[in-house]
């Protein structure tokens, strides 16, 4: 019997990923929620982060943002606002936009603060 | 009976006539194919997130107070968001809408007294709105085959924002909706505030729906789910009114083409009858000359 879950996480504009799982571990409002193989029925809201999708020895990693996560009878759907997988993100990129936050006076930081948590975590996918 | 000459220049312009049409039905067939895929691409997240919102309904959080499904009290302005395209050459396409939304306003000014502003996408509706001066809340192109969840997201936003400021008490769309790959209408409906009853309510699939845990509460969890729901249906809204747009214009160009086909057959008819015509002419006038001077 396969211990896997049907995973697929959802944007509007595409699907993201579809595939069998056999661990995830999802980022949710208020910290990270992993998903085994018969977990009950759930809805949780999504945060900020990243998402782990671990398959027999290779883990695939994403990122995203705001949404919310599904999971019953083994189907584990995620429905973000955005998300990318890790190999569409450049980790240059996103340093030199995070620079470009640290030249801001500190008034202008707090206003950005959100996009500036969001840069953060795309690196922390990135840097995988 | 026009000249051979004048015949063969009419046959030329509508053969470049021909020509042009022939290149925009194929520039729009092309762009109507990629803005099936992009509508193919958003269905599951859609469906999914009726079904979410479906799966909370069912689980007791019946009676759940959003603002986003208030009603307001007294309300008396309405918003309609009318979507056209940037362009002409499409048929009835912009027109359709145009004509709806008019006639829907009116309905409401007239029968119920609301005060209906209109929120126009599209050159072809701003320039309507503007030649009738009639006044918009507000006007912005249509973005056509760049837009993007984020663009359709802001604008959602920005409506969401009218209703809970009490700007508008009521929002509507009114777009051209995809029935099918071969049919599109020009439709209004309502989008604030939220119906619950329309709400998740086709996809409701068996009688029995597990207990779900919710995470942090089903109210919190409502109550962001509704955002993106309408977020979702302006995006939804976007994209098909684009791909009605391409149909429309795919449609109109084919029948131009073939009407140019047609003129073309009937002109060239005409000029053979035209140069037979002066040959026989010639041919007389060489024998009467024959026999004069015989």
């Amino acid at each position: 019997m396969t211990m896997k879950l049907n995973c697929s996480i959802l944007t509007p504009e595409r699907t993201l990923y579809e595939g069998q799982v056999e661990f995830a571990i999802v980022q949710a409002h208020d910290g990270e929620i992993g998903f085994l193989y018969n977990h009950a029925p759930l809805v949780s809201e999504l945060g900020v982060g990243e998402v782990r999708l671990r398959t027999a020895n290779t883990t695939d990693f994403f990122y995203v943002e705001g949404g919310f996560v599904e999971i019953k009878e083994n189907d584990l759907i995620l429905i973000c606002e955005q998300a990318m997988r890790k190999d569409e993100l450049v980790r240059s990129e996103i340093e030199y936009k995070i620079n470009d936050f640290t030249k801001l006076d500190v008034k202008e930081r707090m206003k950005l603060d959100i996009e500036l948590r969001k840069l953060k975590a795309r690196l922390k996918v990135a840097a995988r | 009976m026009a000249t051979q000459r004048e015949i063969k220049k009419r046959i030329e312009s509508v053969k470049s006539t021909k020509k042009i049409t022939k290149t925009m039905e194929m520039v729009s067939t092309a762009k109507m194919k990629k803005m099936q895929g992009r509508l193919l691409m958003s269905q599951p997240f859609v469906q999914k997130l009726n079904q979410v919102i479906a799966n909370l309904r069912n689980s007791g959080v019946e009676n759940i107070y959003d603002p986003l499904m208030q009603e307001w009290p007294e309300s008396k302005r309405t918003l309609v968001f009318t979507v056209t395209g940037n362009r002409g050459l499409c048929g009835g396409f912009n027109n359709n809408v145009i004509n709806n939304t008019i006639a829907f306003k009116k309905r409401l000014e007239i029968e119920e007294g609301r005060d209906v502003q209109i929120y126009a996408i599209g050159k072809k509706a701003i320039g309507y709105f503007n030649f009738t001066g009639q006044p918009m809340y507000k006007s912005s192109l249509n973005m056509e085959d760049k837009v993007s969840f984020a663009e359709a997201a802001k604008i959602a936003q920005e409506l969401i924002n009218l209703y809970e400021y009490g700007e508008a008490h009521e929002v509507y769309l009114s777009y051209t909706k995809v029935v099918s790959a071969s049919s599109q209408k020009p439709v209004i409906v309502q989008l604030l505030p939220i119906k619950p009853e329309r709400v998740g309510v086709e996809d409701v699939g068996p009688e029995f729906t597990p207990q779900y845990i919710f995470e942090p509460n089903p109210y919190r969890i409502f109550s962001s789910l509704l955002p993106l729901y309408v977020k979702a249906q302006v995006f939804l809204a976007l994209l098909e009114s684009n791909f009605s747009e391409q149909f429309a214009r795919r449609v109109s160009m084919k029948n131009a083409t073939d009407a140019a086909t047609d003129m073309i057959r009937d002109l060239t008819i005409t000029y053979n009858r035209a140069r037979q015509a002066k040959i026989t002419t010639e041919i007389a006038e060489i024998v009467g000359g024959a026999a004069a001077l015989g």
